[in-house]
Order: structure tokens, then C-alpha cells, then sequence
């Protein structure tokens, strides 16, 4: 994968974890804002593997909403007004907004991915090789951590 | 000393367009609960990204999602690419001066 791709990759993964760990702990804001953010990098990498130009924030969404969908677009709409309520806004808000946003956000990285996979032009059969591959380091990690540990 | 300005006439009179045609469709899909919207004098002209704030009554996430369905409606209807960008305020929020005051001084 494109070395600036995947970086946007690992952000959008980070900064998901994090708004889910912000969740956790009662901090809906920041969570709020998080959850944006990470749908944000996901959509820079696309943006970004099509070599297109963004001017601004309506630019990002129009140039997703041809490659991905417009409903694509019109969730990411949606997602971006709850973090300008969230940052902006003299209110705070509350649990069910936040969860409205990770499941808004959810969907958005679900649709992102495919999106990001088929331009790589990954087939089912590599994922399902490369899952495959996974199982077998985590079991083989585990293993190794086991005989590590009672060593 | 001269001054350059340059307006984009195009891209303003299919702003003014789309900003008419989107009170006019606020107007009669959200009814009663409609109050009014504040654009900004061109699209480019943003605050925090948003260039349209959409006054209602009653806000909740199923207004906020109508609204925007009814905006990239209003771009279809007029062909053209995602340009609004849009935030609903109930009525009375502090927000909505802070809008008017960025777009219009």
C-alpha cells in the first residue's frame, strides 16, 4: 500500500480507538469530534490514492460522494455538523449523541474501506488469505507468549 | 493604486439560486417548524466549513439529516456538485449570531 495511504490509514484506526476509549470514559465531545476525524483520514486516503486535489471541506466531500456514493457524502455531512456542534457549540453533548456518531462513523469507515480495497484491487480471495495469515501469527503469537510465560 | 476585485458573477448567481430554491424547499418540506436561513454572500465565505445555517423550531437529528437530503436535493435539482454546507440551529442559538456576524460583519 501507498506509504502516505496507509499512514492516513493507521490515523483514521488511531483516532478511532481513541474516540471509542473517549466514549468509554464519558468524554462525548471529544469522542464526537474523534469519530469525525477518523472518517476524515480515511477519506484523505482515497482523496489522496485518486491524486485529486481538495479545496476545503466541501471539496473532500464532493470528490467522495463521486468515488464512494452520495449517500457517503451525506453522512459525512451529517457526522461533520454533530463535531462542529461538539467544538463549537456553548452546549455539551450528551451520551446519545456520541453514539449516534460512532454508528454514523461505523457506517462511513465500513463504506470508506471497501471503497480503499477495491482501488487496490484486493480480491476476496486475498483478504480472505491475508485473514487467514492474521489467525495464524495471533495463534502462533500466543503460543509463543505462553512459552514465554511459563518459562 | 488600483484595487482588483474579482467576482466570480457565475459562481453568484448560482449561489443566490441555490439559496432560493433551498428556502423555498425548507419552506414547504419542514413546514411550520421552518423559521428561516442565513447564507453567507458566496459559498466560499465559510465559518467553521458551514455556509448556510438552517433556523428551525424544534431541532433533532431526524431535522438535521432532512435538511441536508433537501440541500443535495437542491444541487441536483440545479446540477451542480456538493456546494452547501449546511448546520440547523433552533431558534435563539448563540451560534446563529456568530454566523451572521462572520458572513455579514
Amino acid at each position: 500500500m501507498d506509504d502516505v495511504v496507509s499512514k492516513f490509514v493507521r490515523k483514521s484506526k488511531v483516532l478511532y480507538s481513541e474516540a471509542l476509549d473517549d466514549l468509554e470514559r464519558g468524554n462525548f465531545n471529544k469522542a464526537v469530534s474523534g469519530f469525525y476525524f477518523s472518517v476524515e483520514a480515511l477519506a484523505n486516503a482515497i482523496v489522496y490514492k485518486y491524486r485529486q486535489r481538495v479545496r476545503g471541506f466541501m471539496g473532500r466531500v464532493n470528490i467522495i460522494s463521486k468515488l464512494v456514493s452520495k449517500d457517503v457524502g451525506k453522512k459525512m455531512l451529517y457526522l461533520y455538523e454533530l463535531r462542529v456542534l461538539a467544538d463549537h457549540k456553548e452546549t455539551l453533548l450528551v451520551e446519545s449523541d456520541a453514539r449516534e456518531a460512532e454508528k454514523i462513523a461505523n457506517y462511513l469507515i465500513n463504506e470508506l474501506r471497501k471503497s480503499l480495497s477495491k482501488l487496490f484491487q484486493l480480491s476476496e480471495n486475498s483478504l480472505r488469505f491475508m485473514n487467514s495469515r492474521l489467525i495464524w501469527i495471533q495463534e502462533h503469537f500466543s503460543c509463543v507468549l505462553k512459552y514465554w510465560q511459563e518459562f | 493604486m488600483a484595487i482588483i476585485l474579482n467576482v466570480n458573477k457565475k459562481v453568484t448567481e448560482i449561489w443566490i439560486r441555490l439559496v432560493l430554491k433551498l428556502y423555498q424547499e425548507l419552506n414547504e418540506r419542514l413546514g411550520s417548524n421552518f423559521i428561516g436561513l442565513v447564507a453567507a454572500p458566496e459559498p466560499n465565505i465559510t465559518l467553521h466549513d458551514i455556509n448556510v445555517v438552517v433556523i428551525v423550531k424544534n431541532v433533532s437529528s431526524k431535522v438535521r439529516q432532512e435538511v441536508i437530503d433537501i440541500a443535495r436535493q437542491v444541487e441536483e435539482d440545479l446540477g451542480t456538485s456538493p456546494i452547501i454546507s449546511s448546520i440547523t440551529l433552533e431558534r435563539g442559538d448563540l451560534l446563529i449570531n456568530e454566523f451572521k456576524g462572520w458572513f455579514y460583519g
